[in-house]
């Protein structure tokens, strides 16, 4: 039993540092995270005393509600497996709402129904600089803990959520492009795609791009090209400014979209293979493809599952402890994927939601 | 309201044509009585540029294919020759297909006076569907991809019996058919864009590009280069065909043109209008099929409403009405090749992320005005 308490406190102690996919893995492992646990009672803790399933920690019927800009957008599969897992574990019940396509005012709404709604926490993707600010301070006042996820309000905000759990995307965009810019050769153009110019949760990731270039002071020229949304033009429009400027010395994505249409321009001309580096952001099944083929230099996990685990393991905690258990900020980036560890992505894993069935 | 509005021009239309065969009647016999003739009415080309406006003003097209000769002329230069390469061409007539086989398919329905904003999501629902088939039960792909299209059918027909049996304006049945069928996109497989599996020869024949830099333009690797393109125009050629040959295209005009007097005469409109919706569906449903194949991907927000919209532009850039009662398959095509070159010729040149949007818009103002006005030219012509 100690042992297990150990457990929990390296558990929470792990977590609050940031902490690698593998370490994730081995966790839910040692936890026996999931329905596979629940299910089958394994391990020892569970069998030896059922009704303590985390432990220690009491199952609670807290309700949380995540609110989303694209609800229905694919690279928050695992972040929803997540959110599962964690309430699965600790008790809890979820619902996963907001906006499909980035309308704050529909995630205000969201926000306000689940204060009204007496929710017990609420986990929002913070992607408009002052608009949550007034639902965030009237969930706080009626005593429901907000936590920021994916993406952030920036530096110096007034908003009051008690922590950021993502990627810091100006600061990654900063880092990603610090990492190719030590690849593309002196004096190369490259080519910046950017999905819609303009959204809080892209466009720092292309500032820090844009940033990168001009703090490294070497003579790299850049476009920026609007990729649009879906597959198809991404494609297209990458494809075009290929065609139209041959000489380029890299492609670099800012979303998982356009970084999967860089990818499909590079293998259909085998551009990576002649040279030009290749990257950008998220695990599309097909990035990953061309990573093993040689196609992509690299790209970059954000690692999604963590982004509903953690706010709701947060959450959770605060509620149990009556806030002395503060949330605190959890920096989920950044691990890169590259052809050396891209083997260990390829495979099916509920923890980057190829698949929903439990790792046993 | 559209339907009202519509009949009046018609109504000229028909009485303008027993007009001018009354007065052709009465030149022939004033002809037989006196010994002068008189031309009435027609204007003889005498000039080499009235000859081009007669040419130009004879078929409905034309403006529109002006527009597009314009912009090609202005993205050749401009890219530096780049814009009609063997790879760039195969690029944007690849677009070209996609909006232009979902054009034909808004063209069919906005002549008969109704839309269908429902087509981007069955864009992304019956290839997603074809894929998860294939991939989970083994169904040769062809199989599923006639399944495929079969669903888009339905859709169709599921949109066109709302529309006309409820008398929900097809607006807003599609709205709502729109977002429903997204849902079940994104529910079908939590949201997972699926790598498709590759069956030869049927991926080759339908979209997939086999074309490297290092092939001939002319061999099978640089056909298929073309064929979503290829597909699309013997669609569309099938669909020209069926607008102005066949009862069925008559009567579609018909519904559109004038409802009333189309039931007065017996044509069935409530049914052609729903048959016309199952068109569109299938051509939805076809054009996401060869798109996925195009990219061996299944995405569930392979279509959207950016993708209607597009489309739509298409059609109506192209000379089709938004009233009903009258449009043009073959313009669809060319408007959609204008919005494919647009897309892609601007970032050819180099338009930055934050303004290209700026210019893609004011350019898609600008080709309509410029469309309107060749149009107007043509008007004026009496020809």
């Amino acid at each position: 039993m100690d042992n297990e308490i150990q457990d929990q406190v390296d558990f929470a102690q792990n977590i609050s540092i940031a902490i690698s996919r593998r370490k994730a893995f081995a966790m839910a492992a040692k936890l026996g995270l999931g329905s596979a646990a629940l299910a089958g009672g394994v391990g020892t803790a569970m069998a030896a005393n059922p009704p303590e399933a985390a432990g220690g920690l009491p199952k609670k019927n807290y309700k949380f509600v995540y609110v989303n800009h694209v609800t229905t957008n694919e690279f928050f599969t695992p972040t929803i497996y997540g959110i599962q897992d964690a309430c699965a574990f600790f008790g809890c019940s979820y619902q996963w709402t907001g906006s499909q396509n980035s309308v704050v005012s529909e995630m205000v709404n969201a926000m306000q129904t689940a204060i009204a709604g007496k929710a017990d926490g609420i986990a929002v993707c913070l992607i408009d600089a002052t608009a949550f600010d007034a639902p965030t301070v009237n969930a706080l006042a009626a005593g429901i803990p907000v936590i920021g996820y994916n993406a952030d309000v920036p530096a110096g905000s007034p908003n009051k959520r008690l922590c950021y759990v993502g990627q810091p995307l100006y600061q990654s965009g900063y880092n990603i492009a610090t990492r190719w810019l030590k690849l593309v050769p002196k004096g190369g153009h490259v080519m910046l795609s950017i999905p819609s110019p303009g959204t809080l949760n892209l466009q720092p990731r292309l500032d820090g791009y844009i940033q990168a270039i001009k703090d490294k002071g070497s003579p790299v020229t850049y476009d920026v090209v609007n990729s649009s949304v879906d597959q198809a033009t991404e494609i297209s429009r990458i494809e075009s400014y290929y065609l139209s400027h041959k000489d380029v010395a890299g492609l670099f994505g800012t979303g998982g979209g356009d970084t999967y249409a860089c990818g499909f321009v590079s293998a259909k001309y085998g551009l990576a293979k002649k040279g030009v580096i290749v990257a950008g952001y998220d695990l599309y099944p097909q990035t990953l493809g061309y990573i093993k083929a040689g196609d992509m230099t690299f790209t970059t996990d954000q690692q999604p599952y963590l982004q509903g685990f953690v706010p709701l393991l947060q959450m959770y905690l605060y509620k149990l402890s009556g806030g002395a258990v503060a949330p605190a900020d959890t920096n989920t980036s950044l691990a890169y994927v590259t052809k050396d560890n891209v083997d260990l992505y390829l495979g099916k894993s509920r923890f980057e939601g190829s698949t929903s069935a439990e790792p046993t | 309201m559209g339907e009202r509005r519509a009949r009046g021009p018609a109504l000229t239309r028909f009485t303008c044509k027993a007009n001018l065969r009354k007065e052709a009647d009465m030149a022939r016999t004033s002809q037989t009585r006196q010994v002068r003739t008189q031309k009435v009415g027609i204007k003889v080309p005498v000039t080499a540029l009235e000859r081009v406006l007669v040419i130009l003003s004879r078929y409905r097209e034309a403006s529109i294919a002006v527009v597009a000769i314009v912009l090609v002329v202005y993205f050749q230069l401009a890219s530096n020759g780049a814009f009609l390469s063997p790879q760039e061409l195969s690029v944007v007539l690849r677009d070209t297909g996609r909006f232009g086989l979902i054009a034909v398919a808004e063209v069919m329905l906005m002549i008969t006076g109704e839309i269908d904003l429902s087509v981007g999501s069955t864009f992304s629902l019956a290839p997603y569907v074809m894929v998860l088939m294939t991939i989970g039960w083994g169904v040769p792909l062809a199989v599923s991809a006639l399944a495929g299209l079969l669903l888009g059918v339905l859709i169709g027909a599921v949109n066109g019996i709302i529309t006309v049996r409820f008398r929900v304006p097809s607006l807003i049945t599609t709205v709502g058919t729109f977002f429903l069928l997204q849902g079940v996109v994104v529910s079908l497989y939590n949201s997972q864009p699926i790598v498709a599996p590759v069956q030869e020869p049927f991926n080759e024949i339908f979209g997939e590009n086999l074309y490297s830099p290092t092939d001939s333009i002319w061999s099978w690797h640089g056909l298929t280069a073309f064929t979503p393109f290829l597909w699309t125009v013997l669609v569309v050629a099938a669909m020209a065909l069926v607008l102005n040959r066949t009862t069925f295209g008559l009567h579609t005009i018909a519904t559109g043109s004038n409802i009333v007097g189309a039931q007065e005469i017996g044509v069935r409109t409530d049914r052609i209008k729903v048959y016309n919706f199952m068109i569109a569906g299938s051509f939805a449903a076809a054009a996401g099929v060869i798109n996925t194949i195009q990219f061996a991907s299944a995405d569930p927000l392979a279509g959207g409403p950016f993708l209607t919209l597009q489309a739509i532009a298409a059609a109506v850039i192209g000379g089709t009405s938004l009233l009903g009662g009258s449009g043009t398959a073959v313009g669809s095509l060319l408007g959609a090749f204008v919005v494919a070159t647009l897309n892609n010729g601007l970032v050819m040149i180099g338009a930055q992320a934050t303004v290209s949007d700026i210019y893609l818009g004011a350019a898609i103002i600008l080709a309509m005005i410029l469309n309107v006005a060749v149009d107007r030219v043509r008007a004026r012509r009496h020809i």
